[in-house]
């Protein structure tokens, strides 16, 4: 026999070996901690938001200038 | 076939190679290549957009001016990033010198293209701006370490190599930066999502 089944809980659980009905599909065996799901809630609102910062587009001078300025003072040298 | 950012690096060597060889075009499609993320970078790290236009431009020149002192073996990219974060320091040290708040010119007015836009675009783009907001009002260490990771999307390792800190110092430093994120944003983000779900139901109805 297994540990898990000689430890009288079974594949039920603690609940049904209490003498309780075992915990019902999609029933949660822990309630929830409203505060560590809120803190993960905005956790995740701040991970989503991350990918709303709208990035800028570089000038279309930027490169002129930068080939301009370095070809001066390739010409100086 | 080598991964894409094997293949990014070994084009970036090649041009590299190409400008040490004196061809300035060569340059000029490495500006193509890495002009947008450190125009970014810029903007992120000082807040203004036309500051951090010049401080890419600076930073471009700077490197070139260096070329002949990159190690091949190390990321161009890393490289830049690295230029252009020292003249970010450079640049705020100077604004703070001359006595003006970081904040003051952190957020920039919204285009005029506002006006036009629908009222999903106005929300994300208010949205946008509260996030600059909210990044800028971050102690520099962290906004630097927030960034990197979460704007410019870099590997812990990689950061870690950009500003010479180890990378469990830069892994704490994002973690605080994203506490102080959550608590600045969440009300913001709150309310965004919820106008956000009331418009999208209204078009539906």
């Amino acid at each position: 026999m297994s540990e898990r089944r000689k430890s009288g809980f079974g594949k039920d659980g603690p609940r049904k070996a209490a003498g309780g009905e075992p915990p019902g599909k999609g029933e949660l065996k822990r309630p929830p901690d409203p505060e560590a799901q809120a803190r993960l809630k905005a956790f995740r609102a701040v991970a989503k938001t991350t990918s709303a910062v709208q990035p800028v587009e570089p000038s279309v001078d930027l490169k002129r200038k930068i080939l301009r300025e370095l070809r001066h003072w390739r010409d100086k040298r | 076939m080598p991964p894409a950012s094997d293949r990014a690096i070994s084009r970036d060597t090649t041009l590299i190679r190409k400008c040490l060889d004196g061809e300035l075009d060569a340059y000029g499609e490495l500006v193509d290549r890495h002009g947008a993320r450190l125009v970014n970078l810029a903007y992120m790290m000082v807040g203004n957009r036309h500051d951090a236009e010049d401080i890419a431009q600076d930073a471009f020149i700077r490197a070139y001016k260096g070329l002949d002192r990159f190690q091949m073996r190390a990321k161009f990219s890393s490289w830049l990033y690295q230029i252009t974060l020292n003249l970010c320091k450079d640049h705020l040290k100077a604004r703070s010198r001359r006595a003006r708040k970081v904040g003051e010119s952190y957020l920039e007015t919204l285009d005029d293209g506002r006006r036009d836009a629908t009222p999903r675009a106005i929300l994300e783009s208010e949205l946008s701006e509260k996030m600059r907001e909210a990044i800028g009002s971050l102690p520099y260490l962290y906004r630097e370490a927030f960034v990197l990771r979460h704007l410019q999307g870099l590997e812990y390792d990689e950061i870690a190599s950009i500003t010479g800190m180890p990378a469990d110092t830069v892994r704490v430093r994002t973690h605080r930066a994203r506490e102080l994120m959550r608590r600045r944003l969440a009300p913001v983000v709150d309310t965004y999502w919820r106008e956000k779900a009331m418009k999208e139901k209204g078009r539906g109805d």
